[in-house]
């Protein structure tokens, strides 16, 4: 997949997230009634929640464009919005109605599969290019074959003299 | 093309993100207006807890002020819809099916909604029926057992 489009998939999941976190935290009280409409956690849980989430999903857009933090940015992002999508299937389940609050303000009624799809497309978004742009995280195994930065580098500068025996 | 990220590498930096978010949310449980409340809010005056309604559920006339298409989702059992821009059309009903000191209880979406209160303000001005109570929370209420 072309870097530009990689980018382009960050780019909108940072847009998302600032967009969703910025409104959030401008008012985290009603957030957090919105939270406490899932019927899923007590009141000071879903204080914490309220005032937590937000944040971090601005850190999350911010850390997304840097490339030194965005595979860690994409990691979160991808179990983030996976969270939010096994949440919305378990409303959906249980026949509640709630009104969403996830991108601010109390909002109307968040039909569970609608709740359940705007989740859903962030997080296979997020996998996607974490599983393309950094493959080593994808495949924890593939670590055991690669040997460590000392004894590459040694290799490599052995390959260069003929008299040197071949790397194993 | 930039060297992959080990899997240690990519964990130790989502460790530190999670961590980076928690300082500005310790400032805002300090500094933020609208900070949430840590308990659940004592029900105003004139309104009823959930607890308190269901002690009066039995003789009570529920009434739902929320829009036709969210009473049509769910609403209480039993529960009369009046949304406030219906009050015409459907307080004739209401009124049939309220009995003479009968208790009246009206909901609509939560403790933002003010449309209980209107509805409640006009039940008890233009048709004084002697007891009307506003359900704190709304419907569905966090305190309601879950379907």
């Amino acid at each position: 997949m072309k870097p530009r489009l990689l980018f382009a998939i960050r780019l909108a999941l940072a847009v998302i997230l600032v967009w969703a976190g910025l409104l959030k935290v401008l008012d985290p009280a009603a957030f957090a009634q919105n939270i406490l409409g899932f019927r899923l956690v007590s009141v000071p849980v879903a204080a914490v929640l309220a005032l937590y989430l937000p944040w971090l999903e601005l850190v999350l857009a911010a850390a997304l464009l840097i490339p030194r933090w965005r595979s860690g940015a994409l990691l979160v992002t991808a179990l983030l919005f996976t969270a939010f999508a096994a949440l919305w299937i378990v409303t959906g389940l249980r026949g509640i109605d709630v009104t969403c609050g996830c991108f601010g303000g109390t909002g109307s009624h968040t039909p569970a599969a609608q709740g359940f799809l705007r989740a859903l497309l962030p997080a296979l978004a997020a996998w996607l290019v974490l599983r393309i742009d950094h493959p080593l995280t994808a495949h924890p195994t593939a670590l055991a074959k690669v040997p460590s930065r000392k004894t590459a580098g040694i290799a490599v500068r052995n390959t260069a003299d003929p008299r040197s025996p071949p790397p194993h | 093309m930039p060297a992959p990220a080990s899997c240690r590498r990519t964990c130790t930096v989502a460790f530190a993100l999670l961590l980076a978010a928690v300082a500005p949310a310790l400032l805002s449980a300090w500094l933020h207006p609208h900070a949430p409340s840590w308990s659940a809010p004592a029900a105003p005056a004139g309104t009823l807890t959930w607890q308190q309604a269901q002690a009066l559920r039995p003789a009570a006339l529920w009434i739902d002020a929320r829009s036709a298409d969210d009473f049509a989702r769910s609403h209480v059992p039993g529960a009369l819809s009046l949304p406030p821009a219906d009050w015409d059309a459907r307080i004739l009903a209401v009124l049939e099916a309220w009995q003479p000191d009968q208790p009246v209880i009206v909901y609509c979406g939560g403790n933002d909604c003010q449309a209980s209160h209107a509805v409640a303000l006009r039940l008890r001005d233009e048709l004084a029926l002697p007891e009307i109570h506003v359900l704190a929370g709304g419907w569905p209420n966090p305190s309601a057992p879950a379907p």
